[in-house]
């Protein structure tokens, strides 16, 4: 439906962008995330404090340079949302081949654990968590991937379903191959393509999964920033400063289109990545 | 079969039409000019392998050309009127009306939601829009026992999903005759299915075609449901028409080598012989089309003469009713008669099974049960997959097992590969009891029984190259040579560079050769071959039998070849054994089997296959009524009793043994074993026929 | 299809049983509860009777199985802040949180549903293109950034409508629009995808070869196939709009369960924030079930089976 081709474009010059952001801008002198200057809060883009300072951005409430803030965000986001994608890919992938290849109670196990998981929405699962336990970077990160393997566990599944009736699998097991063997050199190897695009799709999701509970307060504290937390801070400000919502929210979708953008430019029209799914009747 | 007329106007013209598919790198021409004339009331065969453009020609016919896919010239005439130039609305009140099409697969041409009643009955409304429901809902029903489908009131309220493959082609056949239109395609339309179904399907549609007096143009693969069926048939090939002549004398004067290669490729139910004629060479690549006649790289007459090479031959009249694209059609005949003579098998010289051959594969009452219903609800209900399946096979013998679509041959393969476990029985290879190997001896084991599968798609890891196909079975026993691998790959036909290669650039024979390769890295004793050519091409499939028997004579090879092609079963088994609901029902020797089946289901499957020289002799065709019974509650006593035509009572009390009833060595499982079929088919259809 | 849907009724009691073991150790997990409800001044023997009088003396077991007895009698225990039940202050926020859940639903599958079709039918390219290009980007701004947009536009600047709380219609426009296109990019892509996987069957070409036109070949054999996947997707995507609703409440303080919870959590509140979990895994599981009941309804191969 939409050419492909264009797409793939529009998404690497996204994620480029953001590269930009979080790698470069931290490099350049002015870089200054944490200093606060309350002579110079809420200036607008472009504006200079009563120092003579300038912000390419503007300041926020406590006059900190915006971007430096969304560039720091952007760190953590990034760190945390790759550390869940690692975790939830690692777990996913592995329940699903093991169910998928072995089938029987194992299968009926690890997908009952993944329906499960679904009848919870991952919002309150980790509010619930976040409330009692208390958050920090690291337990976000964890959490957000012991949350979402499911996405990974089903494709995961439904291709070793396929794959382990392969001829190319049969015929490995008749020449003495252990299910080690077929699920590390036939398994692993087929299904990681599109694992990477559903990796990529799921690294968006927990962004925004990541944004929403630091908006919430539940999610990255301070003194470190978060995209989220930036636009909650900057909402009670909204009639004033329209910029402290908006700039967040503009990265905030940079980067989540940018992924999104490439798993759907790697799809074909008849798929959807990061539909829920449930075992079928 | 209806007389064709030469003077009747022909309802169908198609003349010159080119299809072209545009693509990346230019366009490319999928049908080339072909021209043909269908007259009213007969059967028009077209036949031709995958990318022949002959399935492409007729969905243009119907205005049902997939996008991108384009008419780029020529003319299509329909009782005269032409059809290129109408618009979407305007074929849409001739298809279904004056012409319809039956499709391949009954599985997918229903849709699975609506019921069976309601989609017969829109092919009616669409075109009688003023009909009364009552009226329409009358026709569902009446289409729906002209078909041959029993209780129509019921079946009408079903969903597709309730039908068997042969009852929904039954369907489909139903809704395109629903206007008694006076033209029907039917694309493969019992391809998909068994050959006793195939049968069934077949008779239904000559039926209702006397009935109607409809003209049908075939397209198949099959020659001889060509032969059989057509009244004249066509022959294409690369986009092109090569000949088209009566279907009747096809197999005695084909007009054109590559028909005459065709017919020579392919193995013969009714005698034997030494061994297959085969096309050298791929289907060609549409896209680089050969210069001149587009057959004359594969062609065995041309032998690179120039005219071959540099000019395209025009389809021209050769005789009396017969076009040939050819340069040299009068060669043809003398080219058929030199190769019957190479490949006869003077009588008598077919070798006796040597006496004391070891065993090599010993099976012993076989049994395999499936729990088929839920862990958690409901009583797990069983359903017996194998049954008392015992044989006995000789180093360097080939057992063709035979059957339809759920006798159980695949499970017994599997089974025997210990890719299922057993539920009873023993099976020693070498005199050793495999099944009970564990572990490492069981590992090493393997290796002595190998296999090759049908699907030349799914049968090679997409993500290795070919190299590390090859590889894998040494490197799993930890004996990786890379001499072995090119030496393989030299058996097989190929050379060492392909295995740089990956499995999706090579065709269907290719793949099915580096199959073989990599099932022979282990130098195994006994090979499974399990549909191994069923997916191929006629000319395909004649080089790997060819190569499975180069191989089987060098290397002392022992097969199991699993097939539900009797043909090619009879060419390369030594013996053979029949399949019905997971037990077998005859095994012999396999002259004996073919030439004197003793029991009826043997002698039904032989009789349903399309072959030459069967034209016009459908009366003494055995066609068994019914379907498969449903394996989780089959007929008491004998199995097969349902659909046979010679059972009695005794046959539901009883179930016979498979024991030697008619020749020492040939085996059978029926009361009535070995008296003659069509002759008790035709006993027991009489009081029938003086009914009607 | 009896036998599926017995085993489904199975797994949601299941899943409810798992929801409730999860609180219960969750609960577990934030410290002794006594402590939470007792002074930091609190004596040895003020906390031992406390430890009593809750019951946390027993063992774990049996104040597991009371837990979840008290659990499924709708019984989480007294609110830590304000001194009535923890589930009469959740269900005193259900009907609002239902409104906009419900609302945005219908916006979402509906506008898929119509824009979904316009697709298929249109020739334009240009509109596809442009349709489909709207629901991606869509799907890439979060609930609160978008939120915030809207009432950036029609609330400060436009000055059309309420920013904030609940009451006439017009509250409920900006959230349920915000939480409804959301959904929508979803479904438009999948509904888009198996419209687009039915086009390729054979059935299709059958209906055309009896000579139906476009319009009933995607009304009449296409849309029954294209409509299971989204009544699966859809039923799931309930409960992941329920999640929804958590930060769409937020935005707009709406007075719904999510923000009683996200509230909850900053007073450290546990019970009321178990309560409301709780209740809306309940709600989910049991649109599930409806879900499963309306798919083997349109889909005989289950029905039959």
């Amino acid at each position: 439906m939409l050419r492909l081709g264009i797409l793939r474009t529009i998404a690497v010059t996204l994620l480029a962008l953001m590269l930009v952001l979080i790698l470069v801008i931290p490099l350049l002198p002015f870089y200054d995330p944490y200093t606060q200057n309350l002579g110079g809060s809420l200036l607008p883009m472009g504006g200079r404090s009563f120092d003579g300072k300038f912000y390419l951005l503007g300041t926020d409430t406590l006059g900190r340079d915006m971007l430096s803030r969304l560039a720091l965000a952007g760190q953590v986001s990034v760190m945390i949302g790759l550390g869940a994608v690692f975790v939830s890919l690692v777990i996913g992938v592995a329940l699903g081949l093991i169910a998928g290849y072995f089938r029987g109670p194992l299968e009926s196990v690890i997908m009952g654990i993944a329906d499960l998981q679904l009848s919870i929405p991952r919002v309150l699962l980790l509010i619930a968590v976040a409330a009692i336990i208390g958050p920090s970077v690291t337990m976000l990160a964890l959490l957000l991937g012991l949350t979402s393997w499911v996405s990974y566990g089903r494709v995961a599944r439904g291709m070793a379903l396929s794959l382990r009736e392969r001829e190319f699998v049969l015929s490995a097991r008749t020449q003495g191959a252990s299910a080690t063997w077929n699920i590390r050199k036939h398994l692993l190897p087929n299904v990681m393509p599109q694992m990477l695009i559903v990796g990529s799709y799921e690294f968006g999701q927990i962004i925004v999964m990541e944004a929403s509970l630091s908006y919430l307060g539940l999610g990255v504290q301070p003194p470190l920033p978060s995209w989220g937390m930036m636009v909650s801070e900057g909402q009670t400000y909204l009639a004033l400063a329209p910029s402290l919502v908006v700039l967040p929210s503009i990265a905030l979708f940079v980067l989540v289109a940018g992924l999104q953008f490439l798993s759907q430019a790697f799809t074909s029209e008849n798929e959807v990545v990061g539909a829920p799914e449930r075992s079928k009747p | 079969m209806s007389v064709p007329t030469h003077e009747a106007e022909p309802i169908l013209v198609v003349r010159n039409l080119s299809i072209d598919i545009p693509k990346a790198d230019g366009i490319t021409r999928l049908v080339d000019d072909v021209s043909f004339d269908v007259r009213p009331g007969e059967v028009f065969g077209i036949v031709g392998e995958s990318g022949s453009g002959k399935s492409i020609t007729m969905q243009a016919v119907l205005g049902l050309l997939s996008s991108p896919l384009k008419i780029t010239s020529g003319s299509i005439k329909l009782r005269g009127r032409e059809l290129t130039d109408l618009s979407f609305e305007e074929m849409r009140k001739i298809r279904g009306k004056v012409m319809s099409i039956v499709f391949q697969d009954p599985m997918t041409t229903l849709n699975p939601v609506l019921r069976i009643g309601a989609q017969i009955g829109e092919a009616v409304r669409l075109h009688n829009p003023s009909m009364s429901k009552q009226d329409v809902n009358r026709r569902v029903l009446d289409l729906l026992s002209l078909v041959g489908i029993p209780n129509p009131e019921r079946r009408a309220r079903q969903f597709p999903n309730e039908f068997s493959g042969g009852m929904r082609q039954r369907v489909v056949i139903a809704i395109a005759m629903a206007n008694e239109p006076d033209l029907l395609i039917a694309d493969e339309p019992t391809t998909a299915l068994d050959v006793t179904i195939q049968a069934q399907v077949m008779a239904v549609l000559a039926e209702i075609r006397q009935r109607t007096g409809a003209a049908m143009v075939l397209i198949t693969h099959d020659l001889g449901l060509v032969a059989e069926t057509a009244d004249r048939m066509a022959v294409m090939y690369g986009g092109r028409m090569m000949e088209t002549s009566p279907a009747r004398t096809m197999f005695e004067a084909p007009a054109h080598p590559y028909t005459a290669g065709l017919i020579e490729s392919l193995p013969r139910i009714d005698r034997s012989v030494s061994q297959l004629y085969s096309i050298p060479g791929f289907v060609p690549d549409l896209a680089n089309r050969p210069s001149g006649c587009v057959f004359h790289p594969r062609c065995a007459m041309s032998n690179g003469r120039a005219p071959c090479r540099e000019q395209q031959p025009p389809l021209r009249e050769v005789g009396e009713e017969r076009l040939s694209a050819c340069h040299f059609p009068e060669e043809v005949a003398a080219w058929q008669a030199e190769q019957e003579r190479l490949i006869a098998v003077p009588d008598g010289s077919v070798q006796p099974p040597a006496a004391g051959a070891s065993s090599i594969l010993k099976v012993e009452a076989l049994e395999k049960e499936f729990k088929v219903g839920s862990a958690f609800f409901g009583k797990g209900e069983r359903m017996k997959a194998l049954r008392g399946i015992s044989f006995d096979l000789k180093q360097g013998k080939t057992l063709g097992l035979v059957g339809e679509s759920g006798c159980g041959k695949s499970t017994l393969a599997r089974v025997l590969l210990r890719l299922l476990d057993a539920s009873g029985g023993n099976v020693f290879l070498n005199g050793e009891p495999f099944l009970e190997l564990k572990g490492s001896r069981l590992r090493e084991r393997r290796r002595d029984l190998q296999v090759v599968f049908q699907d030349p798609y799914s049968s090679l890891d997409p993500r290795m190259t070919v190299h590390e196909v090859i590889a894998e079975p040494l490197r799993i026993q930890g004996k990786y040579d890379a001499a072995r691998i090119d030496q393989l790959l030299e058996h097989v036909g190929l050379t060492p560079e392909a295995g740089k290669r990956r499995p999706p650039e090579f065709s269907g024979g290719q793949k099915q050769r580096i199959a073989i390769a990599r099932a022979l890295a282990l130098n195994p004793d006994v090979l499974i071959l399990d549909e191994a050519v069923s997916a191929l091409d006629v000319s395909i499939q004649a080089q790997v039998i060819n190569l499975l028997k180069t191989l089987q004579a060098e290397l002392g090879l022992t097969y199991v070849f699993i097939s539900h092609d009797l043909s090619v079963v009879r060419h390369i088994s030594d013996e053979v054994a029949v399949m019905y609901l997971g037990r077998i029902v005859e095994h012999g020797p396999v002259r004996r089997v073919f030439e004197h089946p003793a029991h009826p289901y043997t002698q039904a499957l032989l009789s349903a296959i399309p072959q030459r020289g069967h034209a016009g002799t459908a009366t003494e065709r055995i066609i068994l009524t019914g379907d498969l019974p449903n394996p989780m509650s089959p007929p008491s006593g004998c199995a097969f009793r349902t659909r046979c035509f010679r059972a009695v009572d005794e046959c539901a009390r009883v179930e016979p043994e498979l024991a030697p009833r008619t020749a020492p060595g040939h085996l059978s499982a029926c009361l009535f074993a070995g008296e003659h079929g069509p002759e008790a088919y035709a006993r027991q259809r009489q009081p029938e026929e003086t009914d009607a | 299809m009896v036998h599926f849907l017995a085993k489904r009724i199975m797994q949601s009691v299941l899943t409810v049983l798992g929801v409730v073991t999860a609180a219960f150790f969750l609960v577990r997990l934030a410290g002794d509860p006594s402590l939470l409800l007792l002074s930091a001044e609190a004596s040895q023997e003020d906390i031992a009777r406390m430890r009593e009088a809750l019951g946390l003396n027993r063992p774990l077991i049996v104040q597991y199985l009371d837990f979840i007895w008290s659990a499924l009698q709708g019984d989480f225990g007294v609110s830590l802040r304000q001194n009535v039940s923890a589930m009469s202050l959740v269900l005193e926020r259900v009907p609002a949180t239902l409104e906009l859940a419900l609302t945005s639903f219908v916006v979402g599958i509906g506008l898929a549903f119509i824009l979904g079709i316009a697709m298929r039918m249109t020739k334009a390219r240009w509109l596809r293109e442009v349709i489909m290009w709207v629901a991606l980007t869509r799907q890439a701004i979060p609930i609160f950034s978008f939120g915030l947009l809207m009432i950036l536009i029609f609330s400060v600047w436009l000055r059309w409508l309420p920013s904030l709380g609940r009451g006439t219609w017009s509250h409920l426009v900006l959230p349920a629009l915000t939480l409804g296109t959301y959904e929508l990019a979803l479904y438009l892509r999948l509904f888009n995808a198996s419209l687009a996987t039915e086009q390729r069957q054979d059935y299709v070409r059958t209906a055309y070869a009896k000579g139906q036109g476009r319009i009933q070949v995607l009304l009449g054999h296409m849309l029954p196939n294209a409509l299971l996947p989204l009544v699966t997707v859809a039923g799931i995507n309930l409960g992941l709009l329920l999640g929804g609703t958590v930060v769409t409440e937020t935005v707009f303080s709406w007075p719904g369960v999510g923000r009683l919870i996200v509230q909850s959590v900053s007073q450290r509140d546990f019970p009321v924030i178990i309560a409301g979990v709780f209740l809306i895994s309940l709600m989910f599981v049991v649109i599930n079930l409806i879900v499963d009941i309306l798919y083997g309804i349109l889909d005989p191969r289950v029905r039959l089976a």
